[in-house]
């Protein structure tokens, strides 16, 4: 149940945090893994991870933002495996900043690795999946719960998550005949990586009482944690969810509920 | 075996989604109380479950009926002296204009579709605090997100109920119960082709249903019931208060 043998699925931002536990949980499920990521030492270090489990994996620069590196690393991808049949659209950058805060260049920033990033991925994707024989395949978008609801200071992050889960749908609507699922996970606050380098950058000085805000943040009190968000990415790619495309999984230990 | 050790009661198991959980949660390990208010349903599902090599038995419940709710609950404490899952599954339809439904119609679909979501998340919560953990999953409906032309009483229903799940989510976030809702679209269930049955042209009304889905066919009840033994699963064990649809896309447009 919630196999994924036979299946070549392309993480990317798998370097680290949600990606690099999806990576390797695809991977104990059957699945030949594309481990993608702008840090190729810590796409490496999961590469070796899964191949020292038994599984299959190769690392793949990829810059999400950068349009003829995606379309080389769908290319790669299809000349080591022969398909591509799970994309998971993680990679993704913080932003902290209300409207007057945020630059231009900082909105851009965001929006093309958030956003355009996922664009362009699943567009490469999609034409790859549609072309295949036989056709179809399975897009994972992690977005977040600051695409659905205001968070603070998330101007640019929360714009460019909404649109992150607006793709999501367009996508799931315009290729549904063609065997194609796209959803989107929409996550609280995850204790990540990301979420330590936020801490760091932004809160340098009361990091540990910031972190304590996070947690309390959730109904349940406390961060989410990558492999609750991991397990949610293989329900979602699974056959099993064969009726389930175009929607949010939100996974937030209640946050949303209100 | 994801609910192996685990307690399952699923009302209205014997049939449609209840039935297809009720088969899926005891294969998957779980002891498995499921119900009817009818008695003449469950052989089939009890033997299905049987040639399974699960566990299973089969309690008669109403649960329009506040006593039967909690009778539920006490025969699942008194024979596996823990209640881990809660599945209000069993539901009823009202395809009726507002302005033709009678009063007591009203009454049923509130109490099948929202009380008896009530009074059996009432009998199991205590248990479960003691416990210290559960998982409650109501079966609404994508109607208790959106509407439907036709059935504007069972629409709000599950809205009721939808929003029951959330509420309850933020009142037990920290004591380990999480609680959510299912919101299947149309599926091929002895529940939808009675629907079809009161329709004008019944074979033209269940062939627009498939239409009026994105992926133009119906749900299987074994696709909603992976949703729900994932939501119920210690997998979701940060998902809490959500409405999760399963519906093929019919809410992304």
């Amino acid at each position: 149940m919630f196999r994924l043998d036979g299946k070549v699925a392309l993480v990317t931002g798998a370097g680290s945090g949600i990606g690099r536990e999806i990576a390797l949980l695809y991977a104990t499920q059957g699945a030949q893994v594309v481990v993608a990521d702008v840090n190729m030492a810590a796409a490496g270090a999961v590469v070796a991870e899964i191949s020292g489990a038994g599984g299959t994996a190769n690392a793949q620069a990829m810059d999400v933002a950068d349009e003829a590196a995606v379309q080389a690393a769908i290319t790669a991808t299809v000349a080591r495996y022969g398909q591509l049949n799970i994309l998971v659209n993680n990679a993704g950058i913080s932003q902290v900043g209300n409207i007057l805060e945020t630059s231009a260049e900082e909105f851009d920033r965001v929006m093309a690795v958030n956003l355009k990033g996922v664009f362009l991925c699943s567009k490469y994707a999609v034409a790859q999946m549609v072309a295949q024989t036989p056709p179809g395949g399975v897009l994972v978008n992690i977005a977040s719960v600051a695409g659905m609801i205001a968070v603070d200071r998330r101007a640019a992050y929360g714009t460019s998550k909404g649109g992150v889960i607006a793709l999501t749908r367009s996508v799931a609507m315009d290729f549904v005949g063609q065997g194609i699922r796209a959803n989107a996970i929409c996550p609280g606050t995850v204790h990540t990586p990301f979420v330590e380098g936020f801490l760091e950058r932004n809160f340098a000085d009361s990091k540990d009482e910031v972190r304590q805000q996070l947690h309390a943040r959730q109904p349940i009190g406390r961060m989410g944690e990558p492999r609750e968000i991991a397990s949610a990415a293989l329900y979602l790619a699974a056959e099993e969810a064969a009726f389930v495309t175009g929607s949010a999984l939100v996974i937030d230990g209640g946050w949303t509920a209100k | 075996m994801r609910l192996q050790g685990k307690t399952a009661i699923i009302t209205g198991g014997t049939t449609g989604i209840g039935r297809a959980s009720a088969v899926l949660f005891a294969r998957e390990g779980a002891q498995v109380i499921l119900t009817d208010w009818r008695t003449d349903r469950s052989s089939a599902a009890l033997a299905e479950i049987a040639a399974a090599g699960g566990e299973a038995t089969f309690v008669q419940c109403d649960v329009s009926l506040r006593a039967d709710n909690e009778r539920l609950i006490a025969t699942c404490l008194e024979r596996y002296g823990k209640v881990d899952i809660l599945f209000c599954n069993a539901g009823r339809f009202l395809p009726k204009l507002i302005t033709e439904c009678s009063d007591e119609e009203i009454d049923t679909i509130f109490a099948v579709n929202v009380k008896a979501l009530i009074y059996a998340s009432r009998a199991a919560i205590p248990l479960m605090l003691a416990q210290g953990h559960g998982a409650i999953l109501f079966d609404a409906s994508i109607r208790g997100l959106g509407a439907q032309p036709g059935s504007p009483i069972y629409c709000a229903s599950k809205g009721a109920a939808v929003l029951l799940a959330r509420a309850l989510a933020l009142d037990y976030a920290t004591a380990g119960i999480r609680v959510n809702a299912l919101c299947p679209g149309i599926v091929d269930t002895p529940m939808l082709r009675w629907g079809a049955s009161q329709e004008a042209d019944p074979a033209a009304a269940l062939a627009s249903y498939s239409r009026e889905q994105p992926m133009g066919r119906l749900a299987t009840p074994e696709e909603c019931a992976y949703v729900a033994l994932w939501l119920v699963s210690d997998e979701a064990s940060f998902i809490t208060g959500v409405a999760m649809p399963v519906d093929g896309g019919l809410t992304a447009r």
